[in-house]
């Protein structure tokens, strides 16, 4: 198992050197890779570039003892997908060749650890570009043993060998650089000090990289068997991860957390995971696709809380998860969320949606398993209407919805069981229409500041007004024929004026006192 | 017909006076106001009189605890190192 104490980079980066120096002055050069990959990519000519608008393109490398077979995914504008391939047949004194590329095919294309890694780069001087590329053997330095001369029998290889190129052909090959990064998400020194010195019988990342900040890209290594992620990358310089297999993944709480460079991360398997705990909190994360959270059963608190610069979310499972707090706190980037799974379990809202400043509208979710919603819409600043919320098993509207400041109706909440109602409204200055069912219903009831600077409930229309009293009088409880103590609603004077003298008799008679600011 | 008759006190503050809960209530909960409606089964004597200079002192305090509370909502978690 390779933990944070196991993994010293020092020591992989001269084992790393060692190899390097071992394997590069054999036979094969790294010329005769990058000219055999540049020789390829000529024979596509110019196929790609030809085929119209592209939407995308996704390449695939394929070696087999033999051949080498490089073919194009092109994906046009029109949702169209064309298929280009080319091969390179190899004599058979070249064998060894393929052998390498099959090597990249089975270890690299399949996340299994590789001896082989090739790393294309260009030198450019005037209009002449030169193609290089390292070459990395990892253990198996004997295995390969090919002569210059045998690869100088390749037709297509034979007129870039050298490694001569125009700009034409190295936009071409700039696809192979893709290839190579895609197929084996190294991306520097760092990352392939990782990839040659990792252990796929690996079942905990738990800190591993934690404050490391050296790391930039996580390659795709054999992840197949980790169950702990725990603090894997807290607080690191990460900013790329590949598609790892995250599979057995049961715990991923602070994976990512406070990454600061990290944008976004592929569909990342979270599927077996139960505790998923600040998984992105105070990242940089921009964009994040859909994820299975569905057998977290513990935790989501703080999942992308201080995101700021959160954009984009897919679709999230929690449906099993309890707590889903500070969910996407302080998000102030955010300006859509789609509906997310949620829990079919009583769970904990606070602060879900608190100071996400761009949201233009409450997103769609049901609220009638929530038990605490305190500050979950605080300081949504742009919304200006809310729907109805089945809030009946909500137990705390503390600051639910203050410093609402565009708010102008809110259709319905139930507070039925609702203890504390604290500030729940406070600040919502242009709020006209606020409908509230059942106010007063629990016994020990807390309202202080709850209509703090609600200056326009009522006002307006008489269809606002009537939520007024609809409030304070037709659906709230009757406290007085309970027997409970008398509970006080301090109003702006100005919705207190709104109210007659009548109004104002009765709702007293069901037990509330009624105060002005 | 229907006749409901419903009786309120009302409690007004003197000139120079705001009125407050006679109490002893978390600061948060203090309710520092010139006029209250009292509830069927609240009492006057649940209720004091203070002047608008004690009431400004109060009203700082209660200002300065909101804003504690308000500054330990935002919690992020912090990794046990």
């Amino acid at each position: 198992m390779m933990n944070k104490e196991d993994y010293t980079p020092e020591e992989l980066r001269e084992t790393a050197e060692a190899i390097r120096s071992a394997t590069l002055p054999k036979s094969i050069t790294p010329e005769m890779v990058g000219g055999t990959l540049l020789g390829i990519l000529s024979l596509l000519g110019g196929k790609a570039s030809g085929s119209g608008a592209l939407e995308s393109v996704l390449p695939r490398l394929t070696a087999r003892s033999g051949f080498i077979k490089l073919s194009l995914d092109l994906t046009k504008a029109d949702g169209t997908v064309d298929n280009e391939s080319a091969f390179v047949n190899l004599p058979a004194a070249t064998d060894s060749l393929a052998g390498l590329m099959t090597n990249v095919q089975n270890k690299v294309v399949n996340s299994l650890p590789p001896t082989i890694v090739t790393e294309p780069y260009f030198v450019a001087s005037g209009d002449v570009v030169t193609l290089k590329s390292k070459l990395h053997n990892k253990g198996a330095g004997d295995s390969y043993s090919a002569t210059t001369a045998s690869l100088g029998s390749l037709p297509t290889a034979t007129e870039t060998q050298g490694g001569v190129m125009t700009r034409a052909q190295v936009k071409k090959l700039s696809l192979l650089d893709k290839v190579l990064f895609e197929l084996t998400g190294i991306g520097d020194e760092c990352s392939l000090e990782i990839y040659a010195g990792w252990n796929p019988e690996i079942t905990s990342m738990s800190n591993m990289f934690q404050d490391n900040k050296t790391i930039k890209y996580f390659p795709k290594v054999d992840t197949s068997k980790v169950t702990d992620a725990t603090c894997a990358f807290d607080k690191s310089s990460l900013a790329e991860i590949a598609h790892i297999d995250t599979s057995a993944l049961t715990k991923a709480d602070f994976m990512f957390n406070r990454c600061p460079n990290l944008k976004t991360i592929p569909p990342l398997d979270f599927s077996n995971c139960t505790s998923a705990v600040c998984v992105f909190e105070q990242s940089g994360i921009e964009v994040v696709p859909a994820l299975d959270f569905s057998k977290c059963t513990t935790t989501g608190w703080g999942m992308f809380g201080g995101c700021r610069k959160l954009r984009k979310v897919g679709r999230l499972d929690f449906s099993k998860c309890a707590r889903l707090e500070n969910l996407f706190m302080e998000c102030s980037s955010l300006e859509a969320v789609v509906p997310f799974v949620e829990p079919k379990v009583a769970w904990n809202g606070k602060c879900l949606f608190m100071d996400c400043a761009k949201l233009p509208a409450v997103p769609e979710v049901d609220l009638s398993l929530c038990t605490q919603l305190q500050h979950a819409f605080q300081g949504l600043v742009l919304v200006t209407n809310i729907g109805v919320l089945s809030t009946g098993n909500c137990t705390n509207f503390h600051c639910s919805f203050r410093f609402d400041y565009k708010l102008e109706r809110l259709e319905c909440v139930d507070a039925a069981k609702v203890r504390y109602l604290n500030s729940t409204f406070e600040e919502d200055s242009a709020l006209k229409y606020l409908k509230i069912l059942n106010l007063g219903t629990v016994q020990n009831a807390e309202a202080s500041n709850t209509f703090r600077g609600v200056t326009s409930w009522g006002a307006g229309s008489e269809e606002n007004r009537q939520s007024l009293v609809d409030s304070l009088l037709t659906y709230s409880f009757d406290r007085a024929a309970a027997g409970y103590a008398p509970l006080a609603f301090q109003l702006e004077p100005e919705v207190l004026a709104r109210l007659t003298d009548e109004e104002i008799a009765a709702i007293t008679a069901k037990g509330f006192t009624l105060t002005s600011y | 017909m229907e006749t409901t008759q419903y009786t309120t006190t009302v409690l007004t503050a003197a000139e120079g006076h705001k009125l407050t809960q006679a109490g002893e209530v978390d600061i948060l909960a203090r309710t520092i106001t010139p006029k209250a409606f009292l509830a069927a089964t609240d009492s006057p004597d649940n209720w004091r009189e203070i002047t608008d200079a004690e009431a400004d002192a109060l009203r700082a305090e209660i200002e300065a605890a909101a804003e504690r509370e308000q500054s330990q909502a935002k919690v992020y978690a912090e990794v046990d190192e």
